[in-house]
C-alpha cells in the first residue's frame, strides 16, 4: 500500500492520480508556480497525458530532485500514465530534504477572492480548515491557499485555483494537504506564517473538546 | 484546410511557430500563450509547441481543422512526447467569437499609460492599438475584460515572436497584465485579431514624423489582412514583401473572409473586414491623438523623442563603477588603522620580500603587511631568515606548515627537518627547551644553513691545532669537564676567551658551532635536566660489567680539548641567559644516575622523545640549587671508575649524535672525534671515516 493510499482510502481506485497529487503538492516552491498550477489543474481535469508529457522534462528542466518516495509518486503516477522511463531514471536523486527559504505573512484583511475560495472549501466534503498565507517575493506577494483534507483533492485544488485566476492570481497556489500526516518543509513554514479563514464544525468541537 | 498546413507541417522556426501562436489566440488562455511566445522567441520552439499541445489537450479545445493539422504536425517535427494526434479533440468549426471593446467600463487607461512609457526602441517603427476582450480564453481564464495590445510591424523588420516576448515583459513589469499580438503588415488577420482590431483604439503610431498617407484603395469586402505601418519608407530601398509565413494562411483560409490567396502591399491593406477604409489609418499628429491614451508624465510634451532614457542603461553604469577601484592603492592600507600595531619604520638593509619582483624599496616603507605582526617582526624578513611560525598567526599558514597538506619541498621541508631558529643574521638561535641535547644545528639534513656558512679559516686552524696535539685520540668525557676534582683551577676558570688565539666573540660560536650550539643548549638550560647523554639501562649495565680500557682522563692532551668538551661547567647554570658560555655542557645528572639514584627528573625520564617543556620544574628547582650545593657523586668515585664512568659517557653520548661532517671532532663533541676506542669509533657513531681520513688539513 502506498502513501497515497494511505493518506486518501477511499480513493484507491484513482491512485495514480492521488500519487500525482501528493508529488505535486512536495513540489510546491520547487517547481515555479507558473508551470505547477497548470499541471494541477491539468490533473484537475484529468489530463494524464499532458501531465505525462510535461512532468518528466520539466522536472529535468529545471533541475528538480526527487527522493525515494517522491520517485515513488512518479512512478506511481506518470509513470503509470505512460512516462518515458528512461526520463523518470533521469530525474536526479535527491539525498536529503530540502530546507526551504520561503517567507510566508499572514494578512488580516479577507478580500473577494479569499471568500470565493472559503464559499467552494466550505461545501466541499472532507475538508476541516483553510487556511491563507502570503508568499515574499522579488516583485509581489504571492497568495497561499491550504486546504486541510477534502476528498478528491486535486479537482479541490484545480476548481480553487481557476477561482483564483479569475480573481487575477495568475499563478494560484492552493495546497490542499492530507489532514493528517506531517507536511513538507514548504508547507510547514506556510502553515506557521498563515492565518485560518474557517474550520469545520467538527474539527472546532474537537479542538474545543480537546482542550 | 486548402493547403494551409500541409506545406508547413515540418516548419518549427521561430516565425512559424510564432504565427502557429498566433492562430492559436482566443484558443488557450493568454498566460499559457504569452509563455509560449517567450519560449518562442528564446529559441525553445519545441517546448513552446509542446506546452501549448499539452495545454489544448487538457482543455479540450476543439481546434479548426487546418489549425488542428498544423498544430499536430508541429509537435511531430517537434518530436513532442505528447501524440497530438489522439490526443488533441477533434477538430470543429464552431468557435467561441469574442468580443471586444475600445475600453472597458470603468475607463482604465493604466494599459495605454504603460505603453506610452515603454522604451522608444521597443516600439519604433510599430503601431501600437489596444482593445479590450470581453470574453474569456482558455479553460483557466483570467480577469475581464482583459486587454490586448495589437503590434503592427511592417514585414522585414524586427523579428515579431521576440518582439511580443520584450513587449509583454515590459508591460509585466510595469505591473500591467495584457497579452501582446505582434502582427505583421501584409498577413492576413484571423477572426480573433481582426474583431480585435475592429475595436481597438491606437495608442501609437508608427512614427511621428511620418507624412500623411493617403487611403489606398479599397480591397475586395471580406478579407482581413493587417494594413501596413504607417511609416515614411524609401521606396527604392524598401523590402520587398515577405514570402509566405508557414502559418500565414490559416486563418486566411479558415475565416469568414478568407478569399484565395494572399493579399499583400498598400492595395490590400488599410482596409477592414467590412470593407471599408480604416478610418484611423490618417497618421495622427501628437496633438490629434486621444489625450486619455498618451500619459502625461512630465510637464513636457512627451513625444517619443523626448522620452529619457531607459533605466537599464543606468543600472549599467553603477555596474561598471567597480573598475575605478583600480586607481586605488594596492593594497589598501587597512593595517594602518590600528596604529599602535604598525612597526615604526626602519632602515631596510638588504631585505628584499622574496615574492616581489623589481623596486621594492618604497613598497617596504608603506606596505602595511610588513607591519602587521603581532611581535612586531617584518613577516618578509622572517621568512627570509626561516621562521615561518611567524606567519603561523592564520590557519591557512599554519596548515601550510602542515607537512601533509602540501610537497614537501625545500621551504616547507627545511624547518622542519632542522627546527633550528634563525636569527636575523642567519645564526641558528638556542633554545635550551626545545634542544637539551644538544641537537641544533648538527642536523645532516640541512648542509646548507648557516652550519656551513659559520665555519670559517679560523675553525681550520683551531681543528688543525686540535689533531696535532693529540686530543682527538683523548676521550673527553663529560667526567672531566664536571669532576671538581679533574678540573683544576685553572680549568674550572677556563674559559673561551683563554683560549689561545679564540675569539671571545663570534669566532669561538662559529668555530664550535655545532658543539657550541650543543654546549649552548646545556649551559643555558638548567644543570639538572640538561644532560647530554641520556643514559639507559643498558648503559647502566655495561658500566658495570664491561671491562674498558682506563684512558689518561689528564694530561696534555687534556688542555687542548676543545673547551665544548673539556671545561667544567659549573659557571652556565649562573651565566646570563643572553650570553652563550662557550664551554660544554654541564654533567652532574648523568653521574647521579650512573649511580642509581636517579634524581627525580633522571635522564630517562627525559628521553630523546621527551617533549621539552615537560622537565622545567625540574629544571628551575636544581637550578636554584647550584652547581656548589649538588652532591656530586663523581667525587666519591674512584679514578677507574671515572675513566669508566668517562667511556660509558662519551660511547652513549656518541649514540645519540649524528655525524655531520667529515670533521667528525668538530661537528660532535661528544665522541665523534674524541672518542678513541675502537668499540667507539668505528661503531655506529660513524666517526670512522673522518677519522681514518681526517684531514684535508693534514695534506
Amino acid at each position: 500500500m502506498s502513501t497515497a493510499d494511505a493518506l486518501f482510502p477511499a480513493e484507491a481506485q484513482s491512485a495514480p492520480a492521488q500519487a500525482c497529487h501528493e508529488l505535486l503538492v512536495r513540489l510546491a516552491g520547487r517547481l515555479p508556480d507558473e508551470l505547477l498550477w497548470r499541471l494541477r489543474d491539468w490533473l484537475a481535469v484529468d489530463a494524464h497525458s499532458s501531465i505525462t508529457a510535461m512532468l518528466p522534462r520539466e522536472l529535468l528542466r529545471h533541475r528538480v530532485a526527487l527522493d525515494d518516495h517522491e520517485r515513488d509518486l512518479l512512478v506511481a503516477s506518470a509513470g503509470t500514465w505512460g512516462a518515458s522511463a528512461r526520463l523518470m531514471d533521469a530525474v536526479l536523486p535527491l539525498p536529503a530534504p530540502e530546507v526551504t527559504t520561503a517567507e510566508f505573512r499572514s494578512e488580516p484583511d479577507v478580500d473577494q477572492a479569499a471568500l470565493s475560495v472559503l464559499a467552494v472549501v466550505r461545501g466541499h466534503p472532507g475538508c476541516i480548515e483553510l487556511r491563507q498565507a502570503w508568499r515574499a517575493g522579488t516583485r509581489r506577494e504571492q497568495r497561499i491557499v491550504l486546504v486541510h483534507g477534502g476528498e478528491r483533492p486535486w479537482q479541490l485544488a484545480g476548481t480553487l485555483q481557476r477561482v483564483l485566476r479569475a480573481h487575477g492570481d495568475r499563478t494560484p497556489c492552493v495546497e490542499v494537504l492530507p489532514p493528517h500526516d506531517e507536511p513538507p518543509a514548504y508547507h510547514q513554514a506556510a502553515i506557521i506564517g498563515s492565518a485560518p479563514l474557517w474550520r469545520s464544525p467538527e474539527m472546532a468541537t474537537a479542538a474545543s473538546a480537546g482542550a | 484546410m486548402r493547403g494551409t498546413g500541409g506545406g508547413h507541417v515540418a516548419e518549427t522556426s521561430g516565425s512559424s511557430t510564432h504565427d502557429l501562436l498566433l492562430a492559436m489566440a482566443g484558443q488557450v488562455d493568454d498566460d499559457l500563450l504569452a509563455w509560449a511566445r517567450e519560449l518562442v522567441a528564446v529559441g525553445e520552439n519545441t517546448r513552446a509547441i509542446a506546452l501549448v499541445t499539452a495545454g489544448v489537450t487538457a482543455d479540450r479545445t476543439s481546434l479548426r481543422a487546418a489549425l488542428r493539422a498544423t498544430l499536430v504536425a508541429a509537435a511531430r517535427a517537434a518530436h513532442t512526447d505528447l501524440d497530438a494526434g489522439s490526443a488533441l479533440p477533434e477538430a470543429s468549426d464552431s468557435a467561441l467569437d469574442h468580443r471586444f471593446a475600445a475600453a472597458p467600463p470603468g475607463g482604465d487607461d493604466r494599459v495605454a499609460a504603460a505603453v506610452g512609457a515603454l522604451p522608444p526602441r521597443l516600439l519604433d517603427g510599430a503601431e501600437v492599438r489596444l482593445a479590450w476582450r470581453l470574453t474569456p480564453a482558455g479553460s483557466a481564464p483570467g480577469p475581464l475584460p482583459h486587454p490586448v495590445v495589437l503590434v503592427e510591424v511592417e514585414a522585414g523588420g524586427r523579428p515579431a515572436d521576440v518582439l511580443a516576448y520584450q513587449l509583454s515583459v515590459a508591460l509585466d513589469r510595469s505591473g500591467v497584465v495584457a497579452s501582446v499580438e505582434v502582427l505583421t503588415s501584409g498577413n492576413p488577420l484571423s477572426e480573433y485579431h481582426a474583431a480585435a482590431r475592429r475595436a481597438a483604439q491606437r495608442i501609437h503610431e508608427a512614427s511621428a514624423t511620418a507624412p500623411p498617407v493617403v487611403a489606398p484603395p479599397a480591397a475586395p469586402p471580406g478579407e482581413p489582412v493587417v494594413e501596413p505601418v504607417v511609416e515614411p519608407v524609401d521606396e527604392a530601398t524598401a523590402p520587398e514583401p515577405r514570402p509566405e509565413p508557414g502559418y500565414a494562411d490559416l486563418w486566411a483560409a479558415e475565416g469568414p473572409f478568407a478569399v484565395p490567396g494572399e493579399p499583400s502591399g498598400p492595395d490590400a491593406a488599410a482596409t477592414d473586414p467590412t470593407g471599408t477604409v480604416v478610418g484611423d489609418i490618417t497618421p495622427i499628429t501628437p496633438a490629434s491623438r486621444p489625450l486619455p491614451l498618451r500619459p502625461a508624465r512630465d510637464a513636457a510634451p512627451a513625444g517619443p523623442e523626448s522620452r529619457p532614457a531607459p533605466r537599464p542603461f543606468e543600472r549599467r553604469r553603477t555596474t561598471v563603477t567597480p573598475l575605478t577601484r583600480s586607481s586605488l592603492p594596492s593594497p589598501v592600507p587597512l593595517a594602518r588603522r590600528d596604529g599602535t600595531r604598525v612597526r615604526p619604520l626602519v632602515p631596510v638593509h638588504d631585505e628584499t620580500p622574496v615574492d616581489t619582483a623589481g623596486d621594492t624599496s618604497g613598497a617596504e616603507a608603506t606596505d602595511p603587511q610588513r607591519t602587521v605582526r603581532p611581535d612586531g617582526g617584518d613577516a618578509y624578513s622572517s621568512l627570509e631568515q626561516g621562521q615561518i611560525p611567524a606567519l603561523a598567526d592564520t590557519p591557512m599558514f599554519r596548515s601550510m606548515q602542515d607537512p601533509l597538506s602540501g610537497p614537501l619541498n625545500a621551504p616547507l621541508l627545511a624547518p622542519l627537518l632542522d627546527p633550528t631558529p634563525f636569527d636575523e643574521h642567519g645564526t641558528p638561535v638556542e633554545d635550551e627547551d626545545d634542544d637539551p641535547f644538544g641537537l641544533h644545528g648538527i642536523s645532516p639534513l640541512a648542509p646548507d644553513r648557516p652550519i656551513g656558512v659559520t665555519a670559517p679559516a679560523p675553525a681550520e686552524d683551531r681543528w688543525a691545532n686540535e689533531w696535532a696535539s693529540g686530543d682527538w685520540a683523548v676521550s673527553p668525557s663529560d667526567l672531566d669537564r664536571s669532576g671538581p676534582d679533574r678540573s683544576g683551577p685553572d680549568r674550572s676558570a677556563r674559559t673561551v676567551e683563554d683560549e689561545p688565539g679564540s675569539d671571545p666573540g663570534s669566532d669561538v660560536d662559529e668555530i664550535d658551532a655545532p658543539r657550541h650550539r650543543a654546549a649552548h643548549g646545556l649551559a643555558e638550560a638548567p644543570p639538572a635536566s640538561a644532560p647530554p647523554i641520556p643514559l639507559s639501562p643498558l648503559a647502566s649495565r655495561f658500566t658495570a660489567e664491561s671491562p674498558i680500557v682506563a684512558l689518561p682522563p689528564t694530561g696534555p692532551a687534556a688542555s687542548a680539548v676543545p673547551p665544548a668538551a673539556a671545561a667544567p661547567q659549573p659557571p652556565a647554570a649562573v651565566s646570563p641567559p643572553t650570553s652563550r658560555p662557550p664551554t660544554g655542557p654541564p654533567t652532574p645528572a648523568a653521574p647521579r644516575s650512573q649511580l642509581g639514584s636517579p634524581a627525580p627528573n633522571s635522564p630517562r625520564s627525559s628521553g630523546p622523545d621527551r617533549a621539552p617543556a615537560a622537565p622545567e620544574p625540574a629544571r628551575e628547582e636544581q637550578a636554584a640549587e647550584g652547581p656548589g650545593l649538588r652532591p656530586d657523586p663523581v667525587a666519591r668515585l674512584s679514578d677507574a671508575d671515572r675513566e669508566l664512568l668517562a667511556r660509558l659517557q662519551a660511547e652513549l653520548g656518541s649514540g645519540t649524535r649524528p655525524r655531520t661532517s667529515r670533521r667528525a671532532g668538530v661537528a660532535a663533541p661528544n665522541g665523534n672525534g674524541q672518542s678513541r676506542t675502537g668499540t667507539n669509533g668505528n661503531g655506529t657513531n660513524g666517526n670512522g671515516p673522518g677519522r681514518h681520513d681526517p684531514p684535508d688539513l693534514a695534506g
